[in-house]
């Protein structure tokens, strides 16, 4: 089967402006060639430490952030260079969902407004019994009423409200979600709820997932693959339980290290790497993690990695393996 | 056990509402030993920040503290006067909130910052203060300490904010530290470094931890006994390994089913429903309208905390 998504060397530069009349110092390189593909009905999960630029591939993916660089083709399409026009024809084919259901749904619209407002938008439904309908079973298919059609997001809980922002992601039929951080705002109890939620949606409508979040537990339950993205690169990327069994590049290694499982058993006290490192060193040139990597060699300061297949499936962009190495 | 270091009893907090006072804390007690760790635990609204504020009387008005004792060193800090209580404040009892971002005056220095314990509560001279919180910001981690010492909180990143907080809730050598979500606006790997270092200051200074959070990894990782809240009571307390291995009531046993874990894969398990409106609480145990073992009695009568074996108390009708 042909992936549904694919990207290739993604690239998005933001200028960095001083001074009065805003002259361009620099660039931040929040995503630098990001490649990876989806297949249909999977997910992928995607995650990494505030600020690696998870999100901005996330939006870049629909064209919300316009990227710098690269190439995104969906469902075979190269959706990167096509107008806006046709890039509004496929939109109902990619929704995001993001994390702060609160923000993200307008407080002054009722229920059936924001579910039902791609459907008049792309005009599905053409009068209001229809849309009332329409909106109903998706608000049925995640666990809502029909009595909820004419409240407000303020009467709702943090898990409602996520619930009424899948419903909207979900009614005109998408191939893709892009989910970003969607339960990292929840309470344990209500995150399970979604999590099961987005897997029995999955199931049912064969949607293909983009996980984008930072707790790696919830990303190995949804995800069938996982990338680490690190400063604006993929680092590694591997079948969930090849990431998680054998994870190759040491930062993936650190982020294992900092789960916290819930088990006083498994306290473990090793001692993770000092991140505040000192900003005068020049690691410009190499690979990125450099600077706080535990087994750095002089090679990684001259010359960046390339994201390699190490197994089948499993890409690293490392030079060293500190896998055997057990004293870290 | 070593004798209390703080014993709340029997602590309700009241709001009001609508003509109405409304019980967010309900009968809340507990008591922490010196150099324990207490993890209080709960989802959002259990009234956990609220419990861990009155410590220091700091419940936002229009909350009052409608009852309970809370006995600080024999002291009963209910009844104490406020200036008796502002010289307990980062003396003997500190606080450390959970967005160290907001927890700085953003046009002080971070050293000015803190030194005002030292300040407030010693007859330290200036130069004196300076060196002591030099040599505390050097204790947290702090990579260069003159340089942060002269740096405005927007200058440091989370992490290092986050160990300046610390420093400045540890600068008047507490008995006890209140850490309200202490690692919740942090990165996973930063999570994992402030838990340890909060975990060796506890042991060098033998203070007192109350931890307030919602994440059970934490809890796990650093506490020695736990409390677990639901809608204002404390429903269930053990001691860490207790409580993780033999979890009694269902709303624990549902916390932890909910949580993702490396070691399993299964379809998590759900609690049904939601937490109740503090408003409009179920007559017998708040917990019963989502409980699935519910029987006649849960809905009739509310069971109090008791115990189940000599270090296990749970209030739960099925367990008594």
């Amino acid at each position: 089967m042909p992936p549904l998504l694919e990207v290739t060397n993604l690239e998005k530069y933001f200028p960095v402006k001083t001074g009065l009349l805003g002259r361009i110092k620099d660039y931040v390189r929040a995503v630098d060639r990001v490649s990876f593909h989806l297949n249909p009905g999977e997910t992928l999960g995607l995650v990494g430490e505030s600020g690696c630029g998870k999100t901005t591939v996330g939006r870049s993916i629909l064209r919300l952030i316009e990227p710098s660089g690269g190439e995104i083709y969906f469902a075979g399409e190269l959706i990167t260079r096509i107008n806006f026009e046709k890039l509004r024809k496929l939109r109902p084919k990619m929704q995001i969902i993001f994390q702060d259901p609160f923000s993200s749904l307008n407080p002054r619209r009722v229920v059936l407004d924001l579910v039902g407002e791609g459907l008049s938008e792309h005009k599905i439904v053409t009068n209001l019994s229809q849309k009332k309908e329409l909106v109903v079973t998706f608000l049925e298919k995640v666990g809502l009423t029909s009595q909820m059609l004419y409240r407000y997001p303020h009467e709702f809980s943090g898990g409602q409200l996520q619930r009424i922002a899948i419903a909207r992601g979900l009614t005109l039929n998408p191939q893709l979600i892009i989910c970003d951080e969607v339960v990292s705002a929840l309470d344990v109890s209500v995150q399970a709820q979604i999590i099961n939620l987005l897997m029995e949606l999955q199931k049912e409508l064969q949607i293909t997932y983009l996980f984008i979040a930072h707790d790696l537990a919830v990303v190995k339950h949804i995800s069938q693959r996982v990338a680490v993205m690190y400063q604006g690169q993929i680092v590694e990327l591997a079948p969930t339980n090849t990431l998680f069994n054998t994870p190759r590049h040491p930062y993936t290694q650190v982020l294992m290290e900092a789960i916290l499982p819930p088990n006083p058993h498994m306290r473990n006290h090793r001692l993770l790497l000092n991140k505040e490192r000192e900003k005068t060193l020049d690691y410009s040139k190499g690979c990125r993690f450099a600077a706080s990597c535990p087994c750095r060699k002089d090679l990684c300061q001259e010359k960046e990695p390339p994201l390699l297949e190490t197994a089948p499936g499993h890409y690293v962009r490392c030079f060293s393996d500190c896998l055997t190495d057990t004293s870290l | 056990m070593t004798e209390s270091l703080l014993k709340v009893s029997n602590l309700a907090i009241t709001f009001p509402h609508e003509n109405q006072k409304i019980t967010v804390v309900n009968g809340v007690s507990f008591a922490l030993p010196q150099g324990e760790v207490l993890g209080l635990v709960g989802e959002s609204g259990c009234g956990k920040s609220l419990t861990a504020l009155s410590l220091l009387r700091l419940v936002p008005s229009p909350g009052k503290i409608s009852n309970g004792q809370i006995l600080w060193q024999g002291k009963e800090l209910l009844q104490l006067p406020l200036p008796e209580i502002y010289r307990l404040r980062g003396k003997e009892i500190s606080i450390i909130f959970q967005n160290p971002l907001t927890s700085f005056n953003p046009v002080q220095t971070v050293g000015k910052q803190l030194s005002e314990a030292l300040e407030l509560h010693s007859s330290y001279s200036p130069p004196e203060v300076r060196d002591l919180v030099l040599t505390q910001m050097q204790q947290v981690g702090l990579p260069q300490p003159l340089r942060q010492y002269q740096s405005y909180p927007h200058e440091l990143s989370g992490g290092m904010r986050q160990r300046a907080l610390i420093a400045m809730a540890l600068i008047g050598q507490p008995q006890l530290l209140i850490a309200d979500e202490p690692t919740t606006a942090l990165d996973v790997t930063i999570q994992a470094q402030i838990l340890d270092l909060l975990q060796l200051m506890q042991k060098k200074q033998r203070m007192g931890v109350l931890l307030i959070t919602h994440n059970l990894g934490i809890v796990a990782r650093i506490a020695d006994q736990v409390a677990v809240m639901y809608a204002g009571k404390i429903v269930e307390t053990a001691p860490v390994q207790e409580l993780f291995q033999n979890p009694l009531h269902p709303y624990t046993q549902g916390l932890l089913g909910a949580i993702p874990r490396l070691d399993r894969q299964e379809i998590l398990y759900t609690i049904p429903g939601t937490v109740p409106d503090p408003a409009h609480l179920p007559r017998g145990c708040a917990f019963a309208p989502r409980c699935p073992e519910r029987f006649k009695v849960c809905l009739e009568q509310i069971p109090e905390l008791s115990p189940n074996s000599p270090q296990h108390q749970v209030a739960c009708w099925l367990k008594t």
